[in-house]
């Protein structure tokens, strides 16, 4: 059947073979696309376990002699063998073993273990790195989800793709269910029938296949390209990662894009043949409306012909279901996403760069350093360009609130009531709440004296006496209020602070004063714990009270603010700066705001694209439905224009009628879309708590727009060139011609 | 001797207060060589008859043996290997593959077995039907009487047990009618071809040697009659 039926049929129907083709393109270009991820995510982790863990498989501690490494190195399977100074001590010497095979590293290890006489716990293994070889130990629990994360990512997209493309097949084959009969009628065999279908099908899908494969491995590298840019350096932690492509994995892209394109096809193609001949051959192909249904909505608009165009349109709804699904949820899916990310966009720059643009220039976190040791806070001050430049280190302490001392606006919202056991405990006296204490160099604490119009002394601390109004949920509009009843001018005023999990032990120390202002520092209050009572205290003062209250973290901070309108360069420059005074002396990590910010946008733009894409391939697959159906049922259509025809109506109301079902096509996803995204946004902004006018001000209007036109182009375009094989109709020719009856 | 024996055929479609006897108790036999006509008004279930008798359809009840094959036993696969070496049907709209041309319409039945055709048989079919200098114009090249043609060679390219046509002439005027019927015969002295053909047209029907008459699912009458030779 092949030679003589389906090489003539597919040379001689190309265009209705485009939806199909179309959809093993896109269908093969997804699948690659996923399978050149994850295979360079698989790369990216081994390299990282090797970088951070090392590249052993095993390892072996305790006595190890020279000549159990000879006879190690000897053993089978075992590459190399390496006396890894750093872990090794003066008791015991610790050995790495590379294996050729990686299969036989848990099989091999305990021999190996045992000819040198060291005791199985003494056995490590590299169980990260093994995982990724998808080997596995009973003792090694950690869970290893890469694997099971792509076979279930994988399985999702080719589930998702036989349920959008099986019908590009199955449009196809039933255009010819008739000639189907036919063959069935002269002794074809449904297996024959299939099988001719199925090849049909590869010889269609073949070359797109191909082509969507190398693409997709060109995408996959891209992506990883594009990684490396956009988040190259700014991720601490985070090594180059090195694309790549392995014939393995194309072997296995290729199975899943096989079998995804032949369980699509196979459906269709199953039906087909389990038809009767008797069934098959009184198919005459026409699209036919199962029941009557009025198209009340195009009649009233366009009066006969919107009927006759809703009635067309319903005979070919199963014809278009390919092409409805995919333009609807590309058109959701590219909808919700631009204003998601719009959405994101406002709520990040409001939430974050706003609100710390003017908070820091330059962050630097300086590991493992108690900050009354830290002795470069001067020089860093003093660096040119630094405006001005606080250190400060963060510590947990306690304090009890008591009754008397709690605000009268807190109390007219119930005070502790709403407050979780996780954060405030009721005591005797009152309730123990969080006491947040930021510790600041002594320099940056009297400056801050100075900007509360306080006496700048060192030996107290200033309290920032304000707690938000926890039964308002609007964390975009907060109403803060008094925390504590702030004592007059002259009283004596003093907080007790108490070691935090150990709450007998304290330290009583003077308060300068109560404020709502805090110094310029990139931190946030109370955003999770609404009850803590932050105390911004000298340095000095820690240094007197460190031992009783503790609780110090370990990193220390530095915030640099630079000129005003800096730029990145100058940024950068102090930076290089900072690194010079502090490194290698100290261990330090920094950021910058305006990398920060240019870093985020990279971030979110490149997600965009990505998302984008997928979208528009997801328009492609209902687009090349749309031209396959336009192009493909030309016969079929001129038969049913022609009976228009012959009861009267003009070549130009049939023209019409076609436009009537292109605008209708091209405009039902939106319609159904946009009062869906509008929702959808509306739950975002109540979500988000953003006003509407805030939202529309960066609402994406011009990517939807350009979206939705060019979706609506390619509509037109395609019943344009229907219209034009169809529009030069012989009447009597096209009644008369039964060939395909 | 029996090429088609039909014991008890009965149809039934639908179930109920819709259930519709097409078939009811069709006992028949034709010999081989026969050249019968079926007539009956529409509705009658001739048509039915025909397609149980070509495989294309399954009895209710009842027994079908064409050339030694009981139908009644067949799976679809053996109903498609029967149909494509044992029967070869002829319809009143042609049926031919629009795609392909005459010659691969003809021969369509043997690729199927991926056998090649005997060139003198295909030779002498075709130049009996008038279709020789056919073999690369496509279906729709062809008039409606050459149409018939190409399907005629084509049912009767493997040589088959039983051939059968319905309506073949419906869909012509009177000239190509009358050919068709004229090459139905010449095919049944000249290759001892078996016939049975359906119409509801008695003219058509009086040029076979035996005429069955249906009505309402039941054979009415059976008539033998001379009939004239070719002229």
């Amino acid at each position: 059947m092949w030679k003589d039926y389906s090489s003539g049929y597919i040379k001689n129907n190309r265009s209705s073979g485009l939806a199909v083709m179309i959809a093993a393109f896109i269908s093969a270009l997804l699948l690659s696309l996923l399978c050149g991820i994850f295979y360079n995510l698989w790369k990216y982790e081994v390299e990282r376990i090797e970088l951070e863990e090392g590249g052993w498989q095993s390892r072996l501690a305790g006595e190890i002699s020279s000549e159990d490494i000879e006879l190690i190195r000897n053993f089978a399977h075992v590459k190399e063998v390496a006396v890894n100074e750093k872990e090794s001590t003066t008791a015991e010497t610790v050995t790495d073993l590379y294996f050729d095979d990686y299969r036989t590293v848990l099989s091999d290890t305990p021999h190996i273990a045992e000819l040198v006489g060291i005791s199985p716990e003494k056995v490590i293994y590299n169980y990260p790195l093994l995982a990724m070889y998808l080997i596995r130990d009973e003792n090694d629990t950690a869970p290893r989800l890469l694997f099971p994360m792509f076979i279930l990512i994988t399985a999702l997209a080719s589930f998702s793709l036989i349920v959008i493309i099986h019908n590009s097949f199955a449009v196809s084959m039933n255009a010819r269910i008739h000639q189907f009969g036919i063959f069935s009628s002269i002794g074809a065999t449904p297996k024959q029938i299939r099988t001719c279908l199925l090849q049909e099908a590869f010889t269609l899908c073949a070359a797109p296949i191909v082509i969507g494969n190398l693409l997709g491995i060109a995408g996959s590298i891209g992506l990883i390209e594009l990684s490396n840019i956009v988040l190259g350096n700014d991720i601490p932690g985070r090594h180059k990662a090195v694309p790549g492509y392995h014939p393995l994995v194309l072997v296995l892209t290729l199975i899943v894009t096989m079998a995804t394109i032949w369980i699509s096809a196979w459906l269709p193609a199953i039906k087909l043949s389990r038809m009767t001949p008797l069934e098959a051959i009184k198919n005459t192909g026409e699209l036919q409306l199962k029941r009557k249904k009025n198209s009340r909505i195009l009649t009233a608009l366009f009066g006969v012909k919107g009927e006759l165009a809703g009635n067309a349109l319903k005979a070919q709804r199963k014809a278009l279901r390919t092409a409805s699904l995919s333009l609807i949820l590309s058109s959701m899916a590219f909808m919700i996403m631009q204003c998601f990310f719009a959405t994101s966009e406002i709520s990040t720059r409001e939430t974050y760069f706003e609100r710390y643009q003017d908070a820091w220039d330059i962050m630097v976190t300086v590991k493992d350093t108690d900050a009354d040791l830290f002795d470069k806070t001067e020089a860093i001050q003093e660096l040119t360009g630094v405006k001005s430049a606080i250190i400060y280190q963060k510590a947990a302490a306690k304090r009890i609130i008591t009754e008397e001392e709690m605000s009268e606006d807190m109390k007219s919202f119930g005070g502790f009531s709403h407050a979780s056991d996780h954060y405030v405990t009721k005591v005797n006296d009152g309730w123990l709440v969080s006491v947040p204490i930021m510790i600041l160099d002594d320099n940056s604490f009297l400056n801050y004296c100075e900007q509360l119009d306080i006496t700048p002394q060192l030996d107290g601390a200033v309290i920032l006496n304000m707690i938000r109004d926890v039964t308002n949920p609007d964390f975009r509009h907060p109403e803060f209020m008094p925390y504590v009843n702030a004592p007059g001018t002259g009283e004596h005023m003093t907080s007790i602070l108490r070691q935090s999990g150990n709450e007998e032990i304290t330290a009583e120390i003077p308060v300068l004063s109560y404020t709502t202002e805090v110094p310029v520092l990139r931190e946030e209050y109370a955003t999770l714990d609404y009850y803590e009572l932050v105390h911004f205290i000298p340095m000095s003062l820690w240094k007197e009270m460190k031992e009783r209250i503790g609780g110090m973290e370990k990193d220390l901070y530095i915030r640099v603010l630079g000129r005003e309108n800096v730029t990145l360069e100058e940024l950068h420059t102090i930076q290089n700066e900072i690194h010079q005074l502090i490194d290698p002396a100290y261990l330090s990590e920094s950021e910058n705001r305006i990398q920060e910010y240019e870093t985020n946008n990279k971030q979110l733009q490149g997600i965009r694209t990505v998302f984008s894409g997928f979208c528009v391939l997801l328009a492609i697959i209902g687009i090349g439905n749309v031209f396959s159906n336009t192009l493909g049922f030309v016969r079929q259509r001129k038969r049913e224009f022609a009976r228009y025809m012959s009861v009267g109506l003009t070549p130009e109301e049939i023209g019409k009628m076609f436009r009537i079902e292109a605008f209708v096509i091209a405009g039902r996803p939106f319609l159904i879309t946009l009062p869906l995204a509008v929702i959808t946004v509306w739950f975002m902004l109540r979500m988000s708590y953003l006003e509407v006018g805030e939202f529309l001000k960066d609402a994406p209007l011009i990517p939807i727009a350009v979206f939705m036109l060019t979706v609506i182009g390619f509509i037109t375009l395609a019943y344009y060139l229907g219209w034009r094989n169809i529009r030069n109709i012989s009447l009597s020719e096209v009644l008369r011609d039964d060939t395909m009856l | 001797m029996e090429i088609l024996k039909c014991e008890g055929v009965r149809k039934v479609y639908g179930a109920g207060s819709n259930q519709v006897v097409a078939l009811n108790g069709i006992d028949l036999t034709i010999n081989r060589g026969d050249f019968v006509a079926i007539i009956g008004a529409s509705g009658s279930g001739k048509s039915t008859l025909l397609h149980i008798l070509g495989s294309v359809d399954k009895p209710t009840s009842g027994k079908v043996i064409v050339d030694g094959t009981d139908l009644s036993g067949l799976n679809r696969t053996q109903s498609a290997i029967f149909r494509r070496r044992k029967v070869g049907l002829v319809y009143q709209f042609y049926n031919l593959i629009p795609t392909l041309t005459v010659q691969k319409n003809i021969l369509m039945p043997l690729a199927l077995d991926r056998k090649k055709p005997n060139p003198e048989y295909f030779e002498k079919i075709t130049a009996s039907l008038g279709i020789s200098d056919k073999f690369d114009a496509l279906p729709n090249q062809l008039s409606g009487g050459q149409q018939q043609r190409v399907a005629i060679a084509r049912s009767l390219i493997y040589r088959p047990a039983l051939l059968l046509a319905d309506e073949p002439t419906g869909n012509l005027d009177q000239k190509n009618s009358k050919e068709i019927i004229d090459l139905l015969k010449l095919s049944n002295r000249n290759l001892e071809q078996t016939i049975l053909l359906i119409t509801h047209d008695e003219k058509v029907a009086l040029e076979a040697e035996r005429i069955i008459t249906i009505e309402d699912g039941r054979i009415i009458s059976d008539k033998r009659r001379e009939v004239n030779s070719l002229s």
